[in-house]
């Protein structure tokens, strides 16, 4: 509090945030991709055919026999079964590559602190 | 099975009972402690052994109730790291959702579906400016948002409705108190995850489909082969999963399913930038009547309850300008806060939504009882000050590793094309009010920027009210004291004693009563200062009761050391006097200071341009 109250010219360049203070948790996704210049709308005759192609070939698929015996969408969650496949496989190996990541201080840390609580729960018979 | 199943085993009944069992073993000892005569003896030596014994109590029950605490805080620790699960559709759902949205599709949709598509991959281009208000008045956060698009032109049906994608939630949040509205206000219609899947999976195609649409190619009635239907349904799969996907991974394979096609350059950015946003959203996708488009233009509005999230007593890691005591007692001003129930003065918010438009206005509203302290425009992840000279940058050697931003210095001159930002200067006013232009369209997005808001009282607030009762405190002791050390108070008289304790019940309701219903905290210095107060006037009572003259006489005969203080001369209460006083001077001298800082700020001179420093 002592040091806010100073002249304000004497304002350091960044600041210590060690009171307590409210986070506005934002759930937002921040896309971190760069942004695209295309637009389908650059070339108007472009899009018509496209949009053409793209009715054409889905409402093809749509009377496919072999995609007509697929079962009625019931509840949601009865399609989202993990089923290992290869797709699957890939994602989660992929996601393994990406995180993993060199240990911090901190992370040594943490870890040293979730061992001794296993050794006291251990102890106490809480495991 | 993991352990939020919540499956009451025989293990955890046992653990429970081991737990009960050491509880009611640490009172104990912490009971012996207090106990003496226990060890009582012949032996002479019998009362050393004793103060051993409760030293060794007092110990043990020490320990038991630290380990307790210790397994209950991982315990605690433990619920709130739920893991996030991430599941894939199975191939058939993804078959069906594409049948589905063909049977759906007409041809009047083109407009509707290019729309989306366009909005979701160019978001900066189209939303031409966000204005977003959150309010802490109250128990909640509230924040209000209004968009305006500048749809994009070309549009030759004005007839048909459009689908605009609004707000991106990242996968797994729930949005709270959710309103979607029109400029007038009237609620709009949004569309549901199965739609907004559907959607997806025709923008896809819309998209492969332009990659391809070369005038004599079109015809193909083959397309798409087997191949090409393959990636599509695995792209499906990807931004259809449910969950929080680690963006780097779904980056990635997007990036390996699309080389094989050996698409165009431009097509190959679009689609990758299309399913790897669909990957870590599912947008919430308004369904917008084109009688709202006016001239190109429409404004949406959306409101949402935050749940804020208070973190404190966590030390700054980058914190290296303080010494350690320094940083400890910072610590402990955090801790105390919670504590004595002082909700947080400091408010941070992302500043996000800056990324996604081309000019963005932020306004953060307080109570009508607050003013604002201090402002600032912050990265999270170093906390410096946010420069103009800045750019986004993505490698990883900057002040931390998360960090997006670096110092390149840019003359000034040329910043009409580059990212800007300014905050309203501080006039006492109980809002922030930043606004930020150009900072969607750096090359690499500077995430992680956000304003941190300290707010104060508006005096006389809590702090005058601490001041009063350690001025009316420091009066009755020092009148007690004054007619005690003058042998002027009748034996057996309670008056004074009850007088005295009446400061104690004042502070506790003033501090009991104050900032039940505000989210932003007012003083803990105010909080502290009552609390020294109440224990100062118990203690004084206590002294009274202990020392007051009963009708046998005085219980220790009056003595004049020669000095005193203000006629006050018996030592405990020369003692009490002198600490109530310092604590008014203290909180006195404290309110002064935020009357003149406070004063100063509603003198400010009228200036339309300040920086974050100001
Ligand atoms: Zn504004
Ligand atoms: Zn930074």
């Amino acid at each position: 509090m002592t040091e806010s109250e100073k002249s304000p010219a004497s304002r350091p360049d960044r600041i210590v945030i060690n009171d307590a203070i409210w986070v506005v948790a934002r759930q937002d996704y921040v896309d971190l991709e760069p942004a695209v210049k295309e637009s389908l709308f650059d070339d108007p005759q472009r899009l018509e055919r496209a949009w053409d192609l793209t009715l054409r070939s889905l409402k093809r698929e749509a009377d496919d026999p072999e995609v007509a015996v697929c079962p009625p969408v019931g509840p949601a969650d009865e399609h989202f079964a993990e089923e290992p496949d290869e797709f699957v496989n890939r994602y989660t190996q992929l996601r393994e590559e990406v995180s993993r990541k060199p240990e911090t201080q901190t992370v040594k840390w943490v870890r040293f602190s979730a061992h001794v609580a296993h050794v006291m729960s251990w102890l106490t018979g809480r495991a | 099975m993991a352990p939020y199943a919540g499956e009451p085993g025989r293990a955890s009944v046992l653990a429970f009972a081991g737990k009960c069992l050491l509880a009611v073993v640490a009172v104990g000892c912490l009971a012996m402690s207090l106990a003496s005569g226990f060890l009582r003896s012949s032996d002479a030596g019998w009362q050393i052994w004793e103060l051993f014994a409760r030293i060794g109590f007092a110990l043990a029950g020490a320990v038991i109730a630290l380990v307790l605490f210790a397994l209950r805080r991982g315990q605690l620790d433990g619920h709130t790291a739920a893991p996030s699960t991430v599941s894939f559709p199975l191939p058939r759902w993804i078959r069906a959702t594409k049948k589905q949205a063909a049977q759906r599709l007409q041809d009047d949709y083109k407009q509707a579906v290019s729309t989306f598509v366009e909005l979701l991959t160019k978001p900066v281009d189209h939303r031409v400016r966000v204005v977003e208000t959150i309010d802490l008045d109250g128990r909640s956060m509230r924040q209000h948002v209004v968009v305006e698009f500048d749809l994009p032109t070309g549009r030759e049906d004005p007839d048909t409705f459009l689908y605009v994608p609004l707000l991106y939630p990242r996968k797994g949040e729930l949005l709270d108190g959710f309103h979607l509205r029109d400029a007038e206000n009237n609620s709009l219609a949004d569309l549901t995850y199965e739609e907004t899947t559907r959607l997806a999976a025709a923008g896809l195609r819309l998209l492969l489909a332009n990659a391809r649409a070369d005038t004599d190619l079109t015809a193909d009635p083959n397309w798409p082969d087997e191949k090409l239907q393959g990636v599509e349904n695995h792209l499906l799969r990807l931004l259809a999963a449910r969950g929080q996907l680690e963006m780097e991974a779904a980056r990635r394979q997007v990036e390996e399913e699309l080389v094989p096609l050996g698409l165009p350059e431009t097509a190959h950015r679009q689609i990758k930038k299309y399913v790897v946003t669909l990957c870590g959203t599912y947008p919430i996708v308004a369904v917008v009547n084109p009688a709202l488009v006016t001239g190109g233009r429409v404004l949406l509005k959306y409101e949402r309850a935050f749940t804020p999230a208070s973190l404190s007593a966590d030390p700054d890691p980058h914190d290296r300008s303080a010494n350690r005591l320094t940083r400890v007692l910072k610590r402990w001003r955090g801790l105390a806060r919670i504590g004595l129930g002082v909700q947080p003065s400091q408010v941070g918010v992302g500043v996000d939504l800056a990324l996604t438009t081309a000019s963005y206005h932020l306004r953060l509203n307080a109570p009508e009882s607050k003013y604002v302290f201090e402002q600032s425009l912050v990265c999270r992840h170093c906390r410096r000050l946010v420069r103009e000279q800045w750019n986004g940058s993505d490698r990883t050697d900057g002040p931390t590793e998360e960090c997006r931003h670096d110092d390149e210095s840019v003359p000034q001159q040329c910043f009409s094309d580059r990212h800007y930002f300014r905050l309203q200067r501080r006039r006492g006013q109980n809002f922030v009010h930043v606004y930020m232009r150009g900072f969607g369209r750096t090359t690499v997005p500077m995430e992680g920027l956000g304003l941190v808001v300290r707010f104060k009282e508006v005096p006389p607030g809590s702090r005058a009210q601490a001041a009063v009762t350690a001025l009316v405190t420091t009066a009755l002791i020092m009148v007690v004291g004054y007619l005690i050390s003058q042998n002027r108070v009748s034996p057996e008289s309670d008056y004074p004693a009850v007088a005295l304790a009446l400061p104690a019940v004042v502070a506790s309701w003033f501090g009991l009563s104050a900032e039940r219903n505000a989210l932003v905290g007012g003083s803990l210095l105010a909080r502290l200062s009552l609390i020294v107060t109440g224990t100062v006037s118990i203690i004084s009572m206590m002294t009274y009761l202990m020392t007051a003259p009963t009708s046998g006489g005085p219980v220790t005969p009056a003595h004049h050391p020669g000095w005193s203080l203000l006629g006050v001369t018996e030592t405990p209460w020369v003692v009490l006097s002198i600490l109530s006083l310092t604590n008014f001077l203290y909180i006195y001298y404290r309110f002064a200071l935020k009357l003149v800082h406070y004063r100063d700020l509603l003198r400010r001179q009228p200036d339309r341009s300040a920086h974050s420093a100001d």
